[in-house]
């Protein structure tokens, strides 16, 4: 799967769980840019894009992420490896 | 020892100069050795309980970090040296709470119990180290950190004496770089070291404990210092706490900065938040901190937990019912929060239930909040409504410290009610025995006008936190002279109004008639 | 390494500077700290002022001594150079120590010590006033840090009185701190130029009628064994002094226990070969009169403090060898106070003749 692809899916991930169809994610995007991203929406957010990619994040990465370029990075090396 | 007497200052001093001498690599085990010697001082029954722990955590850590290869084994480890750590926590600090309830339970229908509890030394900062140390373990299990193979480094963790008497809670990610990879000798640790301690000093000595002095003497006897005196008494007890546990933050913090070992912040301008979801972010952060990540995080995406968020969906919609588990979890963390408190009712809820009613009726009602605040046109960015989002936060903070306050939970009614009495005469007897004490006017009010500007400096420093203003290096950074003025008006100020030493009765010493 | 200590050097010169500061700014809130009322202890405080090697005669003892001896008194109508180093309440443990800081910046001739220490420091010999915090501090807080009170500090707070806060005698700040304010005599205690105008003295001019209790006995009481080792120890240690020793008791509504007391006291000291002597055995020779000259059992007023300065400086000059330095000109400056003085004797005299025609006419 190309980074590229992992964008879009996300794209759709994030709309979804924050009911807003103009939201677009980049590599720096972190929480303080969403503005319903908050600890408590947090998991949410997770467990949706694990069930959009079928996989599973171990508690310390959701933990440690700090903006969605890392979660990306996760995301790519769990799909492809 | 206290960190507020002669002899800490003195450990401080030569743990500092030793810490230098050691050659750079070693200087970590001097601060094992240091942190070994305060705990032993405090109580070596406790150190060797400490010890005991320790092991177990580190057994396991290297166990599941790089021995076990089965999830199930090492989930059974976990499991094991977690139950066992929190066993030693419950009985050591909490074993009274099972008498403690068979009592309350018969006060509310006026059945005397009178249960005895047991009065085990509950050992210093073990609320502390032993959270601490589940940090660690957890966070080997889920493999954000590989095991540690030094148990002294792991002990060193566990043990840091500056986190021992009130935190704050530290991460092994955040530490390891800091006691290992660190120690480098600059003028400016010292100086910033030194300047935190003796600002976290003036806070809990000048303000904290003299503060301390009045509303003592009210909760000891609400029935007689009625209405207005609990009012003013509740606000100058947040005042105390929040003095008191921040300096004593602004001392360990100090402390370490000593060494070179940088402490996670515990308090950031608590008082100037817009709503309680921010205090609870500014207040006691490492608490609030280690209760989302190994306690709240782990609840939501726990299986049962998202069956829960898919069932509570279909039943109440999408928005209402995401938010369902989320009030859950929060819950059973704040219950967590509010026993960690204290072994009784009381505790559970005034640091437990009651913030949590606070956190879900205010999501709740946020929309209807915006409405209103639209309706009426208020502008929010305006400092007047900050200012009344603040005072908004620390009214409903004071009832929770209200109910801590109460000598127990089904006394905290009576409490309540009591603040409907007034009885004037006793004015005046609570003035010139509690305030005056036997001495001048002139002095009394030359000491609170004191104490009033050094809390007035307080909230200064604070508002300027609250808008990122880095104090310290700025205050580091300015005009010699002034500086220096400055810190010696703090210390003198602290060596003169703190509250310290055996004090005396003016009446003591005339000796009438020799 | 050089580039290491280069950079050290600033920084280690504003530590120093800083130190220095806070140990003025420490001594500083010391003295301002003190209670207002220096009444207890300002004789222990005026030592310091005194010029160094003046004083012929220095007086140590309690409320005992300073309502009794009238240094100006003595100078005028004697030439006698004296002090009394006394404040109230005084414990016969002290004595010792307040010794060694007189010696510190005198050399007098004769030292002069009231003996009623050893008797009212017993609690179970019809003594009033034991040992406590209070009447070590009326002493003690006067007194600047040094090695001397440190000992003394050291061997009796927490063993001859209870009380394991060392730390706040070696450091008034710690015990005062709180309610001070600085005024013009504590200003000059810290400088050093606080001084006593009278040389100690302070008079009394109230009465209270008093009758004398007549006895005759020679019998022995003996003092408790605390009180008789703290005596040994001083006998001891002033044995080695290069000075004049006399040991006084002054006139009071002293009562036949306590003259068995004294007496007891009184071998022990002649056995070191000190003079002893008891004003109550010369109340006629003095002149006292029970009904006018006391303001309380304990003390004389200043018609009675009169007489008595007058017996003693007589006895002294009959005994020992006291220079009189009425004409010595580096000695004039002990005629600074002297008109004052007489202002204040002369209204304290009035006031007296006042109350006491009013007592007769009741």
């Amino acid at each position: 799967m190309t980074e590229e692809r992992i964008y879009e899916m996300l794209d759709e991930v994030f709309q979804d769980v924050f009911d807003d169809e103009d939201i677009h994610v980049e590599p720096e995007t972190t929480a303080n840019d969403i503005e319903d991203w908050d600890s408590l929406e947090h998991i949410n957010l997770v467990v949706a894009v694990e069930n959009k990619f079928g996989i599973k994040f171990n508690m310390g990465e959701v933990v440690e992420m700090k903006n969605v370029g890392e979660m990306v990075h996760t995301i790519l090396a769990r799909v492809n490896g | 020892m206290t960190i507020t007497s002669l002899n800490f200052f003195v450990f401080l001093g030569l743990t500092t100069i030793v810490y230098y001498l050691f050659p750079k690599k070693y200087r970590w085990i001097s601060l094992l050795v240091f942190s070994l010697a305060f705990f032993s001082l405090a109580s070596i029954e406790v150190a060797g309980y400490f010890v005991f722990g320790v092991a177990t955590i580190y057994i396991s850590s290297r166990l599941i970090g790089e021995k076990l290869t089965t999830q199930k084994a090492k989930k059974a480890t976990i499991v094991i040296a977690l139950a066992f750590n929190i066993a030693m926590l419950f009985l050591l600090k909490y074993i009274n709470i099972i008498p403690n309830t068979i009592n309350g339970f018969g006060e509310l229908f006026n059945i005397d119990f009178h249960l005895g509890t047991i009065n085990l030394i509950a050992p210093i900062g073990i609320s502390y180290y032993t959270l601490s140390m589940i940090s660690y373990l957890v966070d080997v299990y889920w493999t954000t950190i590989p095991a540690e193979k030094n148990f002294f480094k792991v002990m060193l963790f566990s043990c840091y004496y500056p986190c021992l008497i009130s935190g704050p809670f530290i991460r092994y990610t955040q530490m390891k770089s800091e006691f290992f990879d660190n120690g480098d000798f600059e003028w400016d640790n010292i100086f910033k070291g030194f300047h935190r301690v003796v600002y976290g000093l003036l806070k809990k000595m000048v303000i904290a404990d003299n503060l301390a002095i009045i509303v003592n003497a009210i909760f000891a006897d609400t029935d007689v210092y009625s209405g207005p005196f609990i009012v003013i008494g509740v606000v100058f007890y947040a005042l105390q706490i929040y003095c008191d546990f921040s300096g004593c933050m602004d001392i360990v913090i100090g402390a370490s900065k000593l060494y070179g070992v940088k402490l996670p912040e515990n308090f950031e301008s608590p008082f100037f938040s817009k709503n309680l979801s921010e205090f609870w972010r500014r207040w006691h952060i490492t608490l609030g901190s280690w209760g989302k990540d190994y306690i709240m995080y782990p609840l939501l995406k726990s299986e049962a937990f998202q069956k829960l968020n898919k069932k509570s969906k279909k039943k109440f919609g999408k928005k209402l019912g995401k938010k369902i588990p989320v009030f859950l979890a929060i819950l059973i963390l704040w219950v967590i929060i509010g026993i960690w408190h204290g072994a009784s009712y009381k505790y559970i809820f005034a640091a437990g239930i009651l913030p949590w009613i606070y956190l879900t009726s205010s999501e709740l009602l946020e929309e209807s909040f915006v409405k209103l605040r639209n309706k009426l046109k208020i502008n929010v960015e305006s400092k007047w409504f900050h200012i009344f989002q603040s005072l908004r936060t620390l009214f409903m903070m004071c009832i929770v410290w209200l109910f801590a306050l109460a000598p127990s939970f089904t006394q905290s009614f009576a409490l309540i009610a009591d603040i409907f009495k007034f009885d004037p005469t006793v004015v005046d007897p609570f003035i010139s025995e509690v305030i005056m004490g036997d001495h001048t006017l002139y002095a009394v009010l030359f000491k609170w006008a004191v104490i009033v500007v050094t809390m007035l400096g307080v909230a200064i420093v604070d508002y300027l936190k609250y808008n990122n203003v880095d104090v310290a290096e700025k205050f580091n950074s300015c005009n010699h002279i002034f500086r220096f003025a400055l810190l010696i008006a703090m210390i003198g100020v602290t060596l003169m109004f703190g509250v310290y030493g055996p004090g005396f009765v003016p009446a003591d010493f005339i000796y009438g008639g020799f | 390494m050089k580039e290491k200590l280069k950079k050290s050097v600033k920084p280690i010169i504003r530590i120093v500077a800083f130190i220095l500061v806070f140990a003025f700014v420490f001594v500083f809130l010391t003295y301002t700290s003190k209670p207002g009322d220096l009444r207890n202890s300002s004789r222990i405080y005026g030592l310091y002022a005194e010029k160094k090697n003046t004083l012929d005669v220095v007086n140590i003892g309690g409320s005992a001594t300073f309502v009794y001896y009238a240094p100006l008194q003595a100078w005028e109508n004697h030439g006698i150079v004296s002090y009394d180093y006394a404040a109230a309440g005084v414990q016969a443990e002290l004595y010792k120590h307040m010794i060694e800081e007189v010696l510190k910046t005198q050399s007098p001739e004769l030292i002069v010590i009231d003996a009623r220490a050893f008797q009212y420091r017993d609690a179970e010999n019809d003594g009033s006033q034991p040992p406590s915090e209070f009447t070590y501090r009326t002493t003690l807080d006067g007194m600047r840090l040094s090695m001397n009170k440190i000992r003394f500090i050291n061997e009796n707070v927490g063993t001859r009185i209870e009380d394991d806060d060392k730390l706040s005698y070696y450091l008034d700040l710690i015990k005062y701190h709180g309610h001070g304010y600085p005024n013009k005599d504590k200003m000059k205690l810290m400088l050093g130029i606080y001084k006593e105008k009278y040389n100690g003295f302070f008079l009394e001019a109230k009465n209270q009628e008093l009758t004398k209790c007549e006895f005759n006995t020679t019998d022995k009481r003996p003092v408790s064994e605390d009180t008789e080792k703290v005596l040994v120890d001083l006998l001891e240690y002033i044995k080695q002094i290069d000075c004049e020793f006399l040991f006084t008791v002054s006139p009071y509504l002293e009562k036949e226990e306590h003259k068995q007391t004294f007496n007891y006291v009184e071998g022990i000291i002649k056995q070191y070969g000190y003079n002893f002597l008891d004003a109550n055995d010369y109340i006629e020779e003095m002149g006292i009169d029970y009904s006018t000259d006391f303001y309380d059992e304990k003390h004389v007023n200043i018609l009675g403090a009169t007489k008595y300065t007058d017996f003693l400086s007589r006895y002294m000059i009959d005994n020992y060898d006291l220079p009189d330095r009425s004409d010595d000109p580096a000695y004039a400056f002990m005629n600074d106070y002297v008109d004052e003085w007489h202002k204040d004797i002369d209204a304290s005299k009035e006031k007296l003749s006042e109350i006491l025609e009013d007592n007769s006419n009741e």
